[in-house]
């Protein structure tokens, strides 16, 4: 096949092709989004639309109840499972500081819907059913 | 409701039955499973989605299946069946016009449909053309040269 790349002879210098570079010039290299495996579910993401607030409650019931839809998240559901999500690295020993952890994080509130959609696209209809006030 | 459709990719016929509201390139990606077409914004801004209708570059995300019925789709699979890469391809590759190779298909696409009505195009020229084709491995670049390499080997 033509779209093989020999070894260069020198390195520093020289043009050379990259060896991935075909498969992604053909269409055939595999994104995550062109994965489809048998039973293969979609997860739907709601954030908060403010970048600094206290999110007081989540409502997954109208989400839940949708056809189609396999559980809804939030994090209620994480208490005692996962640690806080660290939203930042700070350098140790340096002077830096964090403000209040954005809301979003404190409240581990990013509420998710999964759906067993075939596509994507078609479980749109489940994220606006969660209610975040 | 269920549309019939035949629409010929790649030279080869489909007939199927779709929803009136199917993009074309979900009819590209998911029915016919040809995910070499991407899908990159949603808003038809990107550009990712492009492919050839009739011989057009035109964005599938702004395209129902069941307009393309009785018509020939190109995507980017039907470019180098035998695996000899077409000179544009070539020149992509050579030139390194693409990183993560994500909007590739799209701009080889709108390369096409550029050369096609400019076989000499200046740089403004490549750049104005290929202004609804987002990169954002930031390689426009080496994409403008990649389209000049493919133009002086005189791809099409």
């Amino acid at each position: 096949m033509a779209t093989t790349v020999a070894a260069p002879a020198r390195v520093f210098g020289s043009g050379i092709k990259r060896r991935e570079d075909p498969r992604l010039l053909t269409g055939t290299a595999r994104y995550t989004a062109d994965i489809t495996l048998p039973g293969q579910l979609y997860a739907a993401i709601l954030r908060s639309p403010h970048g600094h607030a206290r999110i007081r409650k989540i409502d997954t019931a109208a989400a839940k109840a949708a056809p189609g839809v396999m559980a809804a998240f939030t994090g209620a559901d994480t208490e005692g499972v996962l640690q806080t999500i660290p939203c930042a690295w700070l350098v140790p020993n340096s002077d830096l500081k964090i403000g209040s952890v954005p809301a979003a994080c404190e409240e581990r509130c990013s509420g998710m819907s999964v759906t067993p959609s075939r596509s994507s696209w078609r479980n749109r209809p489940s994220r606006p059913l969660m209610q975040l006030t | 409701m269920q549309l019939p459709v035949s629409i010929t990719v790649n030279g080869r016929r489909y007939d199927r039955e779709v929803e009136p509201r199917l993009l074309l390139v979900h009819f590209l990606r998911d029915t016919l499973a040809l995910t070499g077409t991407k899908i990159g914004c949603d808003t038809s801004q990107c550009g990712a989605c492009t492919v050839l209708l009739d011989g057009v570059a035109v964005k599938s995300c702004t395209c129902l299946a069941a307009q393309a019925d009785g018509s020939a789709v190109t995507t980017i699979e039907g470019l180098a069946p035998d695996g000899q890469l077409n000179p544009i391809q070539e020149a992509f590759w050579a030139k390194h016009g693409l990183q993560c190779g994500f909007c590739t298909p799209g701009m080889i696409f709108a390369t096409h449909a550029l050369l096609e009505a400019n076989s000499n195009p200046s740089a403004e020229q490549i750049r104005h053309a290929l202004e609804g084709n987002m990169c954002r491995c930031t390689g426009y670049q080496n994409i403008v040269r990649s389209v000049q390499a493919a133009a002086a080997a005189g791809a099409r």
